[in-house]
């Protein structure tokens, strides 16, 4: 496929008129419009309940003392 | 079926609701009746744990066959509903048709656009509407390419300030990255984004219809279309697209009567509202590493939920014409696809939780995870049954101590011949409703009239049956691997007339005649009497390499018959014309 695209634009700029375009045309000029939009990020996991929250600090103090005890 | 269309009001909410309790009781029942014949026939020479796990797997498995039955059923019965609301006269809204590209055939893709854009023009009507090219392109040789057929096309179109071109440095979040970037530089610039891939093709007109209906309904946040696929030349191809012609339309008439205001979105051929999209679409990246973690990938269903979350409609407007695709033209093409849905459906196991969801968003979730478990049901309940019949004990014919005649177990032969009649007809009852559906409604007649749609249903029937082992093979490595930790990427897809080498369909499909020959081996020292009823799935196994050559071969199109044979639609027509134009100035200026 890759092939196939570099010999037609290989081709194509053969065509005048084209390459006079490609020569004189900034691709900036084409480039969409600004006009920011916020897009905030969406909350798709759950936190942890307290409970679980809780017993997830007690694990991680345990695996640092058993760390630091090893 | 006059009674069921009698118990769908037409009021859209209760439409909804009695729609979803049709489908939910109606599988429900189908897969308990099954479990218990199932459970009655599997007891008579004493139930065992591989019976009872054999008895859940078929549960499940009828289950999701006849979610598949119920969504037809319900495709055939809610014919009757009202127009859909569209504004008349002037259309005020801005509108942007977004083109995504990732490493594709420039010309194709932009002449697609030059036909949409001429489409739009011939209808006359005024509205705003724009084209914006928004580039992943990781080829430095198709991004030259890219910007040479950009120059092109806006000088063909008149197209500066109308038609827009940008490429991203980086492809962060892929494709909804790339448009969450796009919205979040420009999106205050317009109203409405088209979102299309970049193989689809809309008609103007479809177009102005879809921006009227948004327009007609403030509280709109998505409509979807149903694309039609065009284009195909391969057997497997052909019989994609006759399917999706002939079957699909009353598949999601029936998921848009079960959908309702928590409508579907398929990625592209849609409409979305700017402002509902960007307040509720951000998508953040999911904790911990691929493939369940980082970009979502089956971004498309969580952005439907979380419109609906956000109290937006989202809504499949079946009725629309005019909407077209491409699909796959081979059994690879498709696999690989597959492979990338696989990982982004079983990546929503981490969505599905998600705060504020509404209850049928969860549950589509569900579904679109089930849809690629159920290929690993079907393998455990054959695998369970080989089990079942190398264990088992024959039947005791004296039982009774001092007894001396012999006590013959019941016949359970017709429970078992109606338990598999019943899962056939599950399997091949909607496609025959579709059938005379069409006859009755004149659908027939666009695809060569009553016998050429039943011949080609069978024909159908027939393929998908034979290659079905083979899918189920690749949905099965493909939930492995994803299981397993690995990622698969995201590769470009394949476009072009898909038409294989046997070296490449040797190289593809040599691991499933190895799985086939090993699982026909097993089965026959194991369980001899079952080989006969495994042939069905293990000879297309074994012949995986041959059936993937011979089905990317090209098919005379009347073996597959589809509207478009007859007369190709304009904006179909009007591509080709296009993509005709540049091919004569190319070759006049090789002349040149």
């Amino acid at each position: 496929m890759i092939a196939e695209t570099m010999t037609i634009t290989d081709t194509l700029v053969k065509d005048r008129a084209i390459a006079d375009l490609m020569t004189g045309m900034d691709m900036r000029a084409a480039e969409p419009p600004l006009a920011p939009l916020a897009m905030p990020k969406q909350v798709l996991t759950r936190r942890a309940r307290p409970m679980w929250r809780g017993l997830g600090a007690l694990l991680s103090l345990l695996r640092r003392d058993l760390g630091r005890a090893g | 079926m006059t009674a069921l269309a009698a118990a769908l009001p037409p009021g859209p909410k209760d439409r909804t609701t009695r729609a979803r309790a049709f489908a939910i009781t109606f599988s429900v029942l189908a897969a308990a009746a099954a479990g218990m014949v199932f459970h009655i026939y599997g007891a008579a020479d004493g139930i065992t744990v591989v019976d009872m796990i054999r008895a859940g797997l078929i549960v499940f498995s009828t289950w999701w066959l006849a979610w598949g039955a119920a969504t037809a059923m319900l495709g055939l019965i809610a014919r009757q509903r009202p127009v859909r609301a569209e504004v008349q006269g002037e259309i005020r809204g801005r509108t942007v048709v977004i083109v995504p590209v990732y490493n594709e055939e420039p010309a194709v893709t932009f002449a697609r656009i030059a036909a949409m854009d001429d489409s739009l023009r011939a209808t006359g009507n005024g509205a705003q509407v724009d084209f914006a090219i928004l580039s992943d392109t990781r080829d430095e040789a198709i991004a030259a390419a890219e910007r040479v057929w950009c120059a092109r096309l806006l000088a063909r179109q008149h197209g500066a300030g109308r038609i827009f071109y940008r490429r991203r440095v980086q492809n962060t979040g892929r494709k909804a990255g790339n448009i969450e970037e796009f919205i979040v530089a420009s999106g205050r610039a317009w109203d409405y984004a088209v979102i299309l891939d970049a193989d689809s093709l809309m008609e103007g007109t479809t177009i102005l219809t879809m921006i009227r209906r948004m327009e007609a309904d403030p509280k709109l946040g998505l409509l979807q279309t149903l694309p039609r696929v065009i284009g195909a030349r391969s057997m497997f191809g052909r019989a994609m697209q006759f399917a999706a012609s002939f079957h699909s339309p009353v598949f999601a008439h029936g998921l848009a009567a079960m959908q309702g205001r928590t409508g579907p979105f398929w990625g592209h051929n849609a409409i979305v509202r700017i402002r509902a999209w960007a307040e509720s679409c951000g998508l953040p990246e999911l904790p911990g590493p691929p493939p369940f973690g980082g970009h979502i990938l089956s971004h498309d269903y969580v952005e439907a939920a979380l419109l609906s979350r956000a109290g937006w409609v989202v809504r499949l407007d079946d009725d629309l014409d005019g909407s077209f695709e491409e699909g796959p033209e081979n059994i690879i093409d498709h696999a690989k696809r597959d492979r990338r849905w696989c990982q982004g459906n079983l990546q929503h196991a981490k969505v599905i939780g998600a705060p504020g969801l509404k209850g049928w968003s969860r549950f589509v979730f569900f579904q679109g995870i089930f849809a690629y478990i159920a290929p690993l049901i079907w393998l455990g309940f054959i695998a369970a049954s080989v089990m079942a019949s190398a264990t088992a004990i024959g039947p005791d014919y004296f039982p009774l101590e001092n007894w001396p005649f012999p006590v013959f177990p019941y016949d359970q032969t017709a429970k078992a011949v109606g338990l598999a009649l019943g899962i056939f007809g599950l399997l091949v009852m909607p496609k025959l409703m579709v059938v005379l559906d069409a006859v009755a409604s004149g659908r027939a007649a666009g695809f060569g009239g009553a016998w050429a749609s039943f011949r080609a249903m069978l024909s159908e029937l027939l393929l998908s049956s034979l290659i079905a082992p083979i899918l189920l093979a690749f949905q099965s490595r493909s939930v492995v691997q994803v299981l397993m930790g690995s990622d698969g990427g995201w590769p470009p897809n394949n476009r072009g007339d898909g038409g294989l080498d046997f070296a490449d369909a040797w190289a593809a499909g040599r691991w499933i005649s190895g799985w086939g020959i090993v699982g026909l081996g097993v089965a026959h020292v194991f369980a001899p009497e079952l080989t006969l009823w495994l042939l069905p799935v293990a000879l297309p196994m074994l012949l995986a390499p041959v059936l993937i050559w011979w089905t990317s071969r090209p098919v005379r199109p009347g073996r597959f018959p589809v509207p478009e044979d007859r007369g190709l639609p304009a904006i179909v027509a009007g591509h080709e014309a296009v993509l005709a134009e540049w091919s004569r100035d190319l070759a006049q200026a090789d002349v040149a």
